[in-house]
């Protein structure tokens, strides 16, 4: 998945009217919320394979930090 | 594999009545502590805004019983011919008898009727719906009235935001008989009994009686008040289930039946909410405007009776007037969960009806 793609997904889980552009910080949006980290976790699981706890959402505060939680299967 | 196909069996009539009660999250301001904005967050992104409850008084039969009148008389059924009842509930008049039984003599059918309960929820329809298949390809009978309705909103504690302004309740009722056209028909069903403890009335059953003890509401971590009668379910459990299941089993039924996505016109889930709903239909690339989740902001999550609900309402006109080829999917409490691929001609399929205290003629 591209970073595009990854900040167009997010915008949707988060139900934002704005398209994300990678250099916000998560905490400072309402919409940052249970739902929108169990949307997280979806998307982790079946676009990446990848199976997170809630719990590791908890620490992340930008969307810089989430795509690291991503690795290599997003690229630019 | 729980898988199967049928041929020469159709579902010729699909009636919802949901009763008069309609109540709004934007009533229940006080559950969010005043918070207007969240409330605002939880209509947007859940899609919860109204619901339809029962009073004290009416209950998943009444419902159940208006929706077979109305279906009845829509399709001209002599009633004499209904060899099957098939009644879908987990909030049924009495342990004993069964739903069934009940309505059948409200109905006046013959003694010649097989008829039982079906102990499923969100599931429940499409489970329903493969047995009545079942009871007429095998040859016992030839028109199977399938009774699928709960009130879950006499189950939740007011004072619970995880499940007090989700449900509502409705009744249904879907005729599925013997044709000698052809008409294919696909089922996949599936359970896992280790979730079982996600969704769940822990009392009133006889593993632990209701008693005084159980009837205490008691507060917990995230400030939702519930006492051992109420439901209780784990909403991030649910979610991650529903959000993990329902992909791979909307993929299982359509390389099951051979028919792509494309065939199909629209897809019908249970309507847990809408926020999963669309989360699985993103995960899937299923268009939104073949998925129907408006139902949940309508009337609320209506356990066995969300489907023929959102057909009733979503899809009335299309499902009346032409053929529709759907898949059908529910999944819930057990945790259980089926889909189907149905195809409806020229239904008899009118819009929602609302229940009238003192029956209907």
């Amino acid at each position: 998945m591209t970073k595009k793609d990854f900040l167009n997904e997010l915008t949707e889980i988060m139900q934002l009217d704005e398209v994300l552009i990678g250099d916000e910080v998560l905490e400072d949006f309402d919409e940052w919320d249970s739902m929108a980290n169990l949307g997280v976790l979806s998307m982790f699981d079946i676009e990446f394979s990848t199976n997170l706890e809630i719990d590791s959402l908890k620490n992340i505060k930008t969307i810089t930090e989430l795509m690291v939680l991503a690795g290599d299967k997003i690229s630019d | 594999m729980a898988n199967t196909k049928f041929n020469r069996v159709k579902i010729s009539g699909i009636v919802t009545v949901v009763p008069q009660i309609e109540k709004s999250i934007d009533d229940e301001i006080d559950l969010y502590g005043g918070n207007e904005k969240q409330i605002e967050r939880i209509k947007k992104a859940i899609g919860l805004n109204k619901r339809r409850v029962t009073d004290g008084e009416t209950t998943s039969v009444d419902l159940c019983h208006q929706a077979a009148m109305h279906l009845i008389s829509g399709l001209s059924i002599n009633k004499s011919e209904i060899d099957g009842l098939i009644f879908v509930t987990q909030t049924p008049d009495h342990f004993q008898p069964s739903n069934a039984a009940i309505m059948h003599g409200r109905l006046d059918l013959e003694k010649s009727c097989a008829s039982f309960d079906v102990n499923l929820g969100c599931s429940g329809y499409v489970y329903g719906l493969w047995m009545a298949h079942m009871m007429i390809s095998s040859g016992t009978c030839s028109k199977v009235l399938l009774l699928a309705g709960d009130t879950i909103s006499k189950y939740v504690n007011p004072k619970d935001r995880s499940t007090a302004p989700l449900f509502g309740d409705a009744g249904s009722a879907t005729l599925v008989e013997k044709t000698d056209k052809d008409s294919l028909s696909f089922f996949s069903l599936h359970t896992d009994g280790t979730g079982s403890d996600f969704i769940k009335v822990p009392a009133g059953g006889f593993r632990c009686p209701s008693n005084e003890a159980t009837s205490i509401a008691i507060e917990d971590a995230e400030g939702n008040w519930r006492s051992q009668d109420d439901i209780y379910m784990n909403g991030g459990e649910v979610f991650n289930f529903s959000i993990k299941t329902e992909p791979a089993a909307i993929n299982e039924i359509l390389e099951y039946s051979e028919i792509s996505i494309d065939e199909i016109d629209y897809v019908v889930f249970h309507q847990a909410n809408k926020y999963i709903i669309t989360n699985i239909a993103r995960r899937i690339k299923l268009p939104l405007d073949k998925v129907p989740c408006d139902t949940v902001s309508k009337y609320g999550n209506q356990s066995s009776a969300s489907i023929p609900s959102t057909i009733n309402d979503a899809l009335n006109q299309q499902v009346s007037e032409s053929k529709q080829q759907l898949v059908l999917s529910g999944f819930g409490v057990g945790l259980s969960w089926a889909s189907a691929v149905v195809n409806l001609e020229s239904i008899y399929c009118p819009s929602i009806k609302i229940f009238k205290k003192g029956g209907i003629k």
